[in-house]
Parts: structure tokens; C-alpha cells; sequence
């Protein structure tokens, strides 16, 4: 049984759809011509033959007797075959451009994970050494010392003001002495920075 | 700046952006490397201005990198439609703003070569290269729609699965725009009678 025009249209669009799948466009023999092909019947686009791209007898009868037809599969054949040779132009001055992209992405933030920035930044393992830390640790003992001296005066005296004066002292000698803790080891700074672009 | 050579280029486009992910922002250079040539030639097959492809691709490749977290790998597959997406829409997004257009007028004046040609004793080659050229002049006369979807699946072959990502449309409409399209394209290269003999004289 023969096929209708729509049919047959169908049919060839499925084959060209297999041919651009397949990658195989422009792999036809050079002598081959447009015109070379508008006289062959079998619309195989110039493939070799052992290729399974090839139209229904059904189909081919139709195509045999109707010229609509034919006008279709060639015209679409042309359209398909220039598609792919269509100019592609070189990126002008691609490694510049490459370099431009790259320098805006080198200003965004960067993507890390939490793991990353623990197990990656040297700041974050140096702050957790010993020699580092050693200067802080001397000052909560100065302030551990002078809040002792004031709790010791305060047990000859008035209780509840001395208590309120020791804490008030050692909250004034906390807050003198932070500006030291903070400016001792910079690496504290460079935890904080920790995930921002350079 | 360049990318370190332990980035080959079978390494996969996921993995690329795996690697971003992680902090590693080289691995996303070979991205840019991989896709850039895509990207413009597309691009400037809509704005048709090389300068401004140019910085296009410059902001879809950005906007790719601020917005890689989004990127959904079951949905998309590989990299290129969902860049793809982005660098169009960017595009889309100019052109809107400057709305710029070309009428069929105008480029058949600047471009005499479009009229059908009636020389038949032009060689062969020479009529294919002439085809290619009024294709080429051809598609900037269709909508954008239709000529991204008949770039993208006759001139860049991807599949339609691809595209249909690329356009953020469902594979039958993509179907549809490529039938349209070279519906119009026949109808503006070979004349109504959209017969091939109209153009080349074969």
C-alpha cells in the first residue's frame, strides 16, 4: 500500500532526523551533486549503501510518482546538508576572552564547602597550636589573678559592694586587654576572611 | 591564566563544574574554554555583532558561574543546554531592551546576491557555497525561535532533548519550530513554490 504526502514527509523528516543523529551529513563522495541526486530515486543523501538510512519501498513508490514530493526531499535535503557547513567563526582573540571570563569569576566568591575551609587553610590549623595560643592563655591567667586579688580584699570588707566593684574591675581589665588579644595573633583576622575572594 | 593540564579534555563537563563547586574555579576555565566558541557563534548569530556577542558571552559565562549551584544535573545532563539556555535568554533579554530588528528589505539590498540566481552555467561547488550564503542570510530573516532551534539541531546537531532544554520548551514544540522553520527557510530561499530548482538553477 502506498503512502500519502504527509506520510512520505513524515517518513523523511524521521530519516533526516537519523542522518543528523548519526553525525553523518557532508560524508557524501564529492562527485556527488544536487542534481545527481534529484535523478536518484533512492534517497539515501549520497551515504554508502551498506548504511541503514534508507527510505521504505512504500515510501520510495510514492516518492516515484509524486513530484510534490520529491521537490520536498530535496529542498529539505539542500536546507540540511548547508546547515552543517554553515560558517563557524572563530572566537576572535579566544584566549583573551577566555582570560577576561576568568578574571570576573576570580572576583566572585569563591565555592567551598565548610570541610574545605577547616581542612585547607593553614590560618585555621595555626591558630590551634600551642605557641600561638600560649599569649592568650597568659592573659586570662593575669585577669584569673586579678580578680583573685580583689575577691581576697573583698572578704575584709563590705560584701555585696565589693562584689560589684571585682566584677566591675574585671570587667574593665577584660575589656583593655581584648584589644591586645586581637592584635597579637593576625591569624585570627585571616580566619575571619576565610571564603572571600583574595 | 591558564588551565592546569591536569584538566584533559575527555574530563567531563560535570565534572568541571563538581570541581567549581568545591572551590576549584580552574576546572571552571576549561568550561569556558570548551564552550565559549558555541556560545559566541550562537550569540552572534542573534545580535549579529561580533563585539557584542562577545561581551554576551562574557555575561552568560559569569551568570553560569554565580548561578552553577542551581544547576540541576538530572534535569539537564550535560552543561552545554543549560549554558545554552543562559546565554540565549541573555540575549533575548538585550535584544528586548535595544530592539533591534532587520527587515527582509534591507538585506536583500545590502546583500543583491540573495535574489535567485538564474546562472546555470555556475559550477556546482560554486551554487553549494551561494546556498550556504543565502541560508545564512536566510535564518536571520526567520523569528529568533526558529532560527535558534534550526541552529542548534542542523548546524550544532544537538538532539532534541537538548534543545528542548536549551529552550526551555517540550520536544514536540521544538519538532514544530524545526518544521516551520524550514517551511519559511524554503519559502524564502527557493520561493513559494518552495521547488529547489528556484534557487540554484539545477
Amino acid at each position: 500500500m502506498s503512502l500519502d504526502c504527509n506520510q512520505t514527509k513524515e517518513r523523511l523528516e524521521e530519516l533526516i532526523d537519523q542522518i543528523v543523529d548519526a553525525g553523518l551529513r557532508g560524508k557524501a563522495p564529492s562527485d556527488k551533486t544536487y542534481e545527481n541526486d534529484k535523478k536518484d530515486e533512492n534517497f539515501k543523501t549520497g551515504l554508502e549503501p551498506s548504511l541503514p538510512f534508507t527510505l521504505s519501498r512504500e515510501c520510495q513508490e510514492h516518492l516515484n510518482q509524486c513530484a510534490d514530493c520529491r521537490d520536498y526531499q530535496t529542498a529539505n535535503r539542500m536546507l540540511i546538508d548547508a546547515a552543517a557547513v554553515l560558517p563557524i567563526q572563530e572566537v576572535p582573540q579566544a584566549d583573551l576572552l577566555t582570560a577576561s571570563i576568568m578574571q570576573l569569576v576570580m572576583d566572585e566568591p569563591a565555592y567551598a564547602s565548610d570541610s574545605q575551609i577547616q581542612a585547607s587553610t593553614p590560618a585555621a590549623a595555626e591558630v590551634l597550636t600551642p605557641g600561638k595560643s600560649s599569649r592568650e592563655i597568659y592573659l586570662v591567667l593575669i585577669s584569673f589573678a586579678a580578680f583573685a586579688a580583689t575577691s581576697a580584699y573583698g572578704l575584709q570588707l563590705d560584701e555585696s559592694l565589693w562584689n560589684i566593684g571585682s566584677w566591675s574591675l574585671a570587667l574593665l581589665l577584660f575589656a583593655a586587654l581584648k584589644p591586645l588579644v586581637e592584635q597579637g595573633p593576625g591569624e585570627s583576622r585571616a580566619l575571619r576572611n576565610i571564603g572571600m575572594p583574595a | 591564566m591558564t588551565a592546569d593540564s591536569s584538566y584533559s579534555l575527555d574530563n567531563d563537563d560535570i565534572a568541571c563544574v563538581n570541581k567549581t563547586l568545591a572551590g576549584d574555579s580552574r576546572a571552571f576555565e576549561v568550561l569556558v574554554k570548551r564552550h565559549q566558541g558555541l556560545v559566541y557563534n550562537l550569540l552572534n548569530g542573534m545580535v549579529q555583532d561580533s563585539e557584542l556577542a562577545r561581551d554576551l558571552t562574557q555575561d552568560a559565562f559569569l551568570k553560569a558561574y554565580r548561578n552553577l549551584k542551581q544547576f540541576d544535573q538530572r534535569h539537564y545532563k550535560t552543561v552545554k543546554p543549560w549554558l545554552i539556555k543562559i546565554a540565549t535568554n541573555n540575549a533575548l533579554d538585550h535584544l528586548r531592551q535595544s530592539k533591534s530588528t532587520i527587515s527582509l528589505d534591507q538585506i536583500l539590498s545590502d546583500e543583491p546576491y540573495l535574489e535567485p540566481s538564474t546562472n546555470k552555467d555556475a559550477s556546482v561547488d560554486a551554487e553549494h557555497i551561494m546556498f550556504v550564503e543565502k541560508l545564512n542570510q536566510a535564518l536571520m530573516l526567520l523569528p529568533l525561535r526558529y532560527r535558534q532551534a534550526f541552529v542548534l539541531r542542523y548546524q550544532f546537531e544537538f538532539s532534541y532533548d537538548e534543545i528542548s532544554k536549551s529552550m526551555e520548551e517540550n520536544e514536540n514544540t521544538v519538532r514544530t519550530l524545526l518544521f516551520r522553520a524550514k517551511d519559511r527557510l524554503r519559502k524564502i530561499i527557493m520561493g513559494k513554490s518552495g521547488r529547489a530548482d528556484n534557487v540554484t538553477g539545477l
